[in-house]
């Protein structure tokens, strides 16, 4: 950018702009008169004796057609993806072997690549500003080809997407170099057609041997500028009609710039929208399957509460008979007590999948109050294993207000299922570790820790899936539960071996409610 | 009649679990209450809801489920039963799963006698029953007491009405006497005829009668 800054505003530039101004009208008038086709004299006729004409319009597209411009987008659209991929720190401008572009090879691209004094006479150097996007930069190419030459000679330009403030703008079109009057002028005829084409506005303006193109694709808030200088030497011969193809190739890579916006713009929009979808989706699924977990459940629930009931109602009844000793009595309240626990668990897991359905900020309460209540669970839990408890607070934490359903679950089963992992392995010295923090994201954060065995590292990934289990008489839905409680809640549930070698540690993410 | 035999009373039990129903009726049973057990809601609706049924005449206590894998629900089933106006339903207890508290005090509002939730404590249940039992027991007996009573009063001759009136309001022999315009020796015949009449009953309790079952006679 400051390198065409540069050539925007020396002296030498100025310079060059006036003597190609003169050239161009000498050329223009004289040379054109020689050498142009007759297509073109009478078009150059039309506009300078009837001023706007639309057939003149019509004819420059018969040019468009001649120089096969459509042909030269169909070729940028190929090498425009690679072009993309470049640094947009280097300034380069020059022709380049179009083979290299197309195929991704280009190497060269040093600031002094290009030279205005001994680049091709078709060099031109083109900018371009947009407000869309979000300051990316990119090079881009497109190709002309002048009448009188058999060889195919490569236009380069390069454009870099800037601050809209970096670039000069004009206004109005009557400060136009002579050379480029007739040009400019048929330009905006052709440009006029292409906005009903491609359903867009385009203006011009041109200062000081630059050219100015706005498009502005209808519908959307952001014009996309181009600015263009003709770095042709003056001292060269100026043909008109390359001139022509130049500014509609110039046109057309507009077009592209354009499409390529939009197109990426597309994409972007469609890979989001992808995206969302599948969020929605992944949600829509997992809530089903939880759904569908509180439905079985449920039914599960009732259906073992009734054989439940009985067992209870024949044990009760022996217990009731003279003929029953002590000690069978002992045994058959048991019996008793242990059908009432089924269905307590039962009802448990029940009113976990429902509890996890209604959710959300109905059931907030402060962490503190909660760790309040669940303590003497958590400590009782902690005696009657043997193990030795430990919870921290932070500060920050105790008045934070989450959800109160979320959080017990969360707790209770992270802290049994340390518990349980220490029993089974017979720990020695075994404790259990509880943090309460905030994260970074402003989200509560539970850590409970054991030193038990640690987590087996092929089940690492699937501990959260439902009906997963270690354990001979879990459920498997513990965790799962969690989690979906937890994600709720904006949250998150992982797990990690701890670094020193033994134990596991369970960490739980959920959304503070102020 | 049967009553003498069995003082614990009837449990009407209708649950479609064959295996619970068989269960409870074994633990009921133990404590001493006669069981009727019944699978479909339209069965018991049938045979027990009925002007003639037994249950009109002994303490009963209906024990439901509230989910019955029927085309009716218990308390559809209940709410008919109501619609039947029987001298005496006996008081429903419904089983209730987990969660169903919301139909559970439905069924209260209703006017059933109380909702358990499944399983339930045997001892908490076989009170509650109890308790239904006794309460359908004092309707059925103060029943009873009514309809002696309002035959009683209606075998009353004219002279013995008015005497009644009077001795239920309060006034002495003496005063009736006065008020009636016989000897106060006529009054103290009509005066025991009526306590006679009406079961030998003190007068004081005639009276506390009378005020209750004034509004029937």
């Amino acid at each position: 950018m400051r390198y065409l800054a540069n050539i925007l505003v020396t002296p030498q530039s100025k310079i060059w702009a006036l003597i190609c101004a003169g050239i161009a009208l000498f050329v223009a008038t004289l040379v054109g008169t020689i050498q142009l086709e007759n297509a073109n004299r009478s078009l150059q006729r039309e506009l300078l004796q009837k001023g706007v004409q639309r057939s003149f319009a019509e004819r420059v597209h018969n040019i468009q057609t001649e120089v096969r411009w459509l042909q030269q987008r169909a070729d940028l659209l190929a090498v425009l993806p690679n072009l993309l991929k470049y640094e947009p720190s280097t300034l380069w401008v020059g022709t380049f072997d179009r083979a290299s572009l197309v195929n991704d090879t280009l190497v060269d691209r040093s600031p002094g690549f290009f030279d205005p004094e001994t680049a091709a006479n078709q060099v031109i150097l083109l900018t371009l500003t947009e407000e869309i996007g979000s300051g990316d930069d990119a090079v881009v190419t497109a190709f002309g080809r002048s009448p009188n030459s058999q060889s195919t000679n490569q236009l380069i330009f390069l454009w870099k997407l800037a601050p809209q403030q970096d670039m000069p703008l004009a206004t109005g079109t009557n400060d136009v170099a002579p050379g480029f009057g007739i040009v400019v002028t048929s330009l905006d005829m052709v440009l006029g057609s292409i906005a009903q084409d491609y359903n867009t506005e385009i203006t011009t303006a041109s200062e000081r041997g630059v050219s100015t193109l706005t498009l502005r694709l209808r519908g959307t808030t952001a014009p996309i500028y181009l600015n263009a200088i003709d770095t042709s030497s003056s001292r060269k011969q100026v043909d008109p009609l390359l001139i022509a193809n130049t500014l509609l190739a110039f046109v057309s890579l507009a077009l592209l710039v354009l499409a390529g916006n939009q197109l990426r713009i597309q994409i972007n929009e469609k890979e989001r929208l992808r995206k969302a979808l599948h969020e929605v989706e992944e949600k829509i699924s997992f809530n089903n399957r939880l759904v569908t977990i509180g439905e079985i459940s449920s039914k599960i629930a009732h259906e073992l509460n009734q054989p439940l009931f009985a067992i209870e109602a024949y044990a009760a009844t022996l217990t009731r008979r003279k003929d029953t000793t002590s000690e069978v009595g002992d045994l058959l309240n048991k019996v008793r007590s242990e059908a009432m626990r089924a269905s307590r668990i039962v009802q448990t897991v029940r009113g976990l999948s429902k509890g996890g359905i209604k959710g959300n900020g109905q059931d907030v309460a402060m962490v503190e109050k909660v760790l309040e209540q669940m303590r003497p669970l958590l400590e009782d839990g902690a005696e009657n294993a043997g193990v030795n408890l430990k919870v921290t607070i932070d500060p920050s934490v105790r008045h934070a207000k989450v959800n109160k359903t979320c959080l017990e679950q969360t707790l209770v089963n992270l802290f049994e299922n340390a518990l349980e992992a220490l029993q089974i392995h017979g720990q020695a010295a075994p404790s259990v570790e509880i943090d309460f923090v905030v994260t970074q994201g402003g989200l509560l954060q539970l850590m409970v820790t054991d030193n038990g065995p640690g987590i087996d590292s092929t089940m690492e990934d699937k501990l959260f899936d439902p009906f997963v289990t270690t354990k001979e008489s879990g459920t498997g839905l513990g965790l799962s539960i969690c989690k979906s409680l937890l994600t709720r809640e904006d949250g998150k549930i992982y797990c990690a071996n701890t670094s020193h070698q033994k134990g596991a540690s369970f960490v739980a993410e959920m959304k503070i409610y102020e | 009649m049967n009553e003498e035999l069995n003082p614990a009373g009837t449990v009407v039990l209708v649950e479609d679990d064959v295996s619970l129903a068989h269960a409870l009726e074994t633990l009921l049973r133990f404590d001493g209450f006669d069981v009727l057990s019944y699978s479909d809601p339209r069965l018991f609706l049938a045979s027990v809801c009925r002007e003639d049924s037994d249950c009109q005449s002994k303490p009963t206590c209906i024990l439901m489920d509230l989910n019955l894998n029927s085309t009716q629900d218990g308390l559809e089933c209940f709410i008919e039963a109501r619609s039947r106006a029987l001298n005496a339903l006996p008081p429903f207890i419904f089983l209730t799963g987990h969660g169903e508290l919301e139909v559970g005090l439905q069924a209260m509002r209703h006017g059933a006698f109380d909702f358990l939730t499944k399983p339930t404590k045997s001892e908490a249940l076989l009170t509650r029953i109890t308790e239904a039992i006794e309460s359908h027991r004092s309707i059925l007996v103060d029943q009873e007491s009514r309809g002696l009573f309002i035959n009683a009063y209606k075998n009353l001759t004219d002279k013995q009405l008015e005497v009644f009136h009077y001795l239920v309001e309060g006034f002495s022999n003496k005063e009736i006497s006065e008020k009636v315009g016989t000897s106060t020796r006529t009054v103290e015949i009509h005066r025991s005829a009526v306590l006679e009449k009406m079961g030998g009953y003190s007068l004081v309790e005639i009276g506390r009668l009378y005020e209750k079952y004034r509004a029937a006679l």
